[in-house]
């Protein structure tokens, strides 16, 4: 095995664990976008999850509830912020805003009132989300690499993804659902209940996004660090979009940020400026919807909204 | 007449007052989870916020960024260009700012026109681009001006870190500029305290604000655009001017804030120093609390900067976190953003009577029928102006 290979297992390996907390995310902004919310506030729903995993994690010091902290609690905020979007007619973008302005104060708050700390909190008695054990592939180191170090809630952002693709354009649920962003008066003209679809979609959407934050506070590494999500909400936003709202669209754009992620972190350790590589991301995200949309275009699709 | 008028203006008043004092009660709650008294707590933070002339004019001069970014957040908002691009936006006008005050040679003048005239340009030039990525590629505003956020952010410090790096100082570790000679620093307003010169162009641009988007052909044509996009166009205004000119002057508008601070108080720039003050974010929340409406924004962000300084009063005499103003800060834009609340208050029958209120009045001015029907079509008019305005 010589070493160019096993450089292209280590990125790919770090692009996996950088996709998937935004993959869980995305999927949840893709399903908003299809009962026509953009859903900006999926910031801070994202940022609650991960601080509601370390709340739960402190104080019990088990996975799984930790697990279904982060997600009872972002869905909790998302329950909140569909009622303002859809029941209190609230521009999406204001309600949204002030999610991720509220929970970021919130968390910070709580942080230095729970465990007393500022800035960060670090504890050895924190358990991890358990890894993957790949040992049986010791004979096939590129494998081994590439799926080393992975949590089973990583992969299960896959899973998800494909149960939302069969959810999506194989139920009558699913149908219902994508009618209300089609023509939300026409859909509710057949009896669908367009708002509660939506109240719900929003919900559910924070649910994801309280997984994605677990993965970020309990997967690589196991803290909570004030504004920890540093705008991969927005990203998963953005990747929500690129892929057409069509989750596995979003698996494939997903993986574009998390390579772009990647790629500026292994830029990091060269000669290319760090900071530089810290904006590439962002920059790629706007390179790459500027793309898409041009196709789509092209193609004759009209996009306004 | 002037009644109408009078109940319109406080039914106006009416919501941000709901949506402040239910944010307060939520504050309140929080602060009994700490375990202090809210009373107590809010009598400090008022008392940090507005006790005496120090703290006034700190309070005063947090504000003043926190209005110029209001004003340029609400000409692109009220006329339904949302973008989220105010921190990306003074990023680059401070930036440019420090750089022309510390690098550009030639007489002082010059050089602070160079660096405010640099600094309108290149926040209004990057508004712009955003604004040329919807028209052309269909883009969310959103979304670009948020990735463009950080852009900015790290491209910046990427020169800063890289290139103009200042090593004089021994002090932490910061990342910032140097610092740029006294002669080009906006003066202070008292001598002593660090109310600057930045609050009077806040001022000053609240005051051409108002005026530019409620007495000019310009102002009427973007709030008309964003009324009804295809109406207006159809009414023979250039959609696209307006968009580019909107988004110009939004930009330059916020890159001015990032100069303010950059002359008035750091007197350099500071990486990450517009981010963890947010306030461009705070800057948007004045906005939609005043409803675009530029005296609003003076008031409201002032109170916002109240609350801000207040918490900090808070967190260095009590338990309390900083962060209890943020999660006010959070509440009072979510209820605002609730459109159901004032309807709440007023049920149908209420409406109802107001409703015949007003059948009553037309019946009257046409019974007087000494200029009726100018009468009627006035007052429709105004209402319709103040409906487009709202």
């Amino acid at each position: 095995m010589d070493i160019n290979s096993m450089y292209i297992a280590v990125v790919l390996n770090s692009t996996i664990r950088l996709m998937t907390p935004i993959l869980f995310v995305a999927l949840g902004s893709a399903l908003c976008n299809r009962v026509f919310i953009f859903n900006i506030g999926l910031e801070g729903m994202m940022l609650t999850g991960a601080f509601f995993a370390i709340v739960a994690n402190h104080y019990t010091g088990s996975v799984v509830l930790s697990l279904l902290a982060a997600m009872i609690s972002s869905m909790l905020v998302a329950w909140v912020a569909g009622i303002f979007m859809v029941k209190f007619k609230g521009a999406m973008l204001v309600v949204g805003v002030s999610i991720n302005v509220l929970m970021l104060g919130l968390t910070t708050f709580l942080m230095q009132i729970l465990f007393g700390v500022k800035g960060a909190y670090v504890s050895n008695d924190l358990v991890s989300l358990p890894k993957v054990n790949v040992d049986f592939l010791a004979g096939a180191p590129f494998f081994q690499t590439l799926f080393g170090s992975l949590t089973y809630l990583d992969y299960f952002a896959f899973v998800v993804a494909i149960i939302l693709y069969f959810y999506l354009f194989r139920t009558v649920s699913g149908f219902r659902l994508r009618s209300v962003g089609l023509n939300k008066i026409a859909s509710e003209s057949l009896g669908i209940k367009a708002e509660r679809i939506q109240i719900a979609t929003i919900t559910f959407s924070g649910l994801l996004s309280g997984l994605g934050g677990s993965l970020l506070t309990m997967g690589g590494v196991t803290m909570f660090a004030q504004n920890i999500t540093s705008g991969r909400g927005f990203i998963a936003l953005a990747a929500g979009t690129l892929g057409s709202a069509h989750p596995l669209g979003v698996v494939l754009s997903s993986s574009f940020f998390g390579l772009a992620q990647s790629i500026g972190n292994t830029m990091q350790n060269t000669a290319v400026s760090s900071q530089l590589a810290m904006a590439t991301p962002y920059a790629a995200t706007i390179l790459a919807l500027a793309l898409y949309n041009y196709l789509q275009i092209k193609r004759g699709a009209n996009l306004d909204q | 007449m002037l009644r109408i008028k009078l109940k319109r203006y406080l039914s106006q008043l009416a919501h941000p007052v709901f949506a402040i004092g239910i944010s307060l009660v939520l504050g309140a709650i929080a602060i009994r989870i700490v375990g202090a008294n809210p009373l107590e707590i809010y009598g400090i933070m008022l008392n940090g916020a507005f006790g005496n002339k120090y703290y006034i004019l700190a309070t005063l001069t947090r504000a003043t960024p926190i209005i110029i970014c209001g004003l340029g957040a609400a000409i692109a908002w009220s006329t339904r260009y949302m973008g989220i691009g105010g921190e990306g936006q003074m990023i680059v006008g401070g930036f440019v700012t420090s750089i022309f005050a510390l690098y550009m040679p030639g007489p002082e003048w010059l050089i602070l026109l160079a660096a405010i005239l640099g600094s309108i340009a290149a926040g209004g030039v990057y508004s712009v681009f955003s604004g040329w990525l919807l028209r052309k590629f269909k883009m969310s505003l959103a979304i670009t001006t948020l990735m463009l956020n950080y852009v900015a952010l790290f491209v910046t410090y990427h020169f800063v870190a890289n290139r103009f790096l200042d090593t004089t100082t021994t002090e932490g570790k910061l990342e910032q500029t140097k610092q740029i000679s006294a002669s080009l620093r906006f003066p202070q307003l008292f001598e002593g305290y660090p109310l600057h010169l930045g609050f009077i162009i806040a001022v000053i641009l609240v005051f051409l604000l108002w005026f530019v988007m409620n007495k000019t052909t310009f102002g009427y044509e973007a709030k008309m655009s964003g009324f009804n996009r295809s109406f207006s166009d159809f009414g023979g205004i250039n959609s696209k001017k307006i968009m580019y000119s909107v988004l110009f002057i939004s930009g330059a508008i916020c890159a001015l804030a990032g100069t303010g601070e950059v002359l008035g108080t750091q007197y350099r720039y500071v990486h990450n120093m517009y981010v963890s003050a947010s306030f461009a974010w705070i800057g948007l929340n004045a906005a939609l609390i005043s409803n675009y409406n530029p005296l609003g924004i003076l008031v409201s962000s002032i109170i916002l900067a109240g609350i801000q300084t207040g918490g900090s009063a808070i967190a260095r005499s009590t338990s309390v976190p900083l962060e209890i103003s943020a999660i006010i800060q959070g509440c009072i834009t979510l209820f605002i953003s609730a459109k159901i609340i004032i309807s709440w208050k007023r049920n149908k029958k209420e409406l109802k009577k107001e409703q015949i209120m007003n059948d009553e009045t037309i019946e009257q001015n046409k019974l007087l029928n000494t200029g009726t029907t100018q009468d009627v079509l006035k007052r429709d008019t105004e209402e319709l102006e103040d409906e487009v305005g709202a």
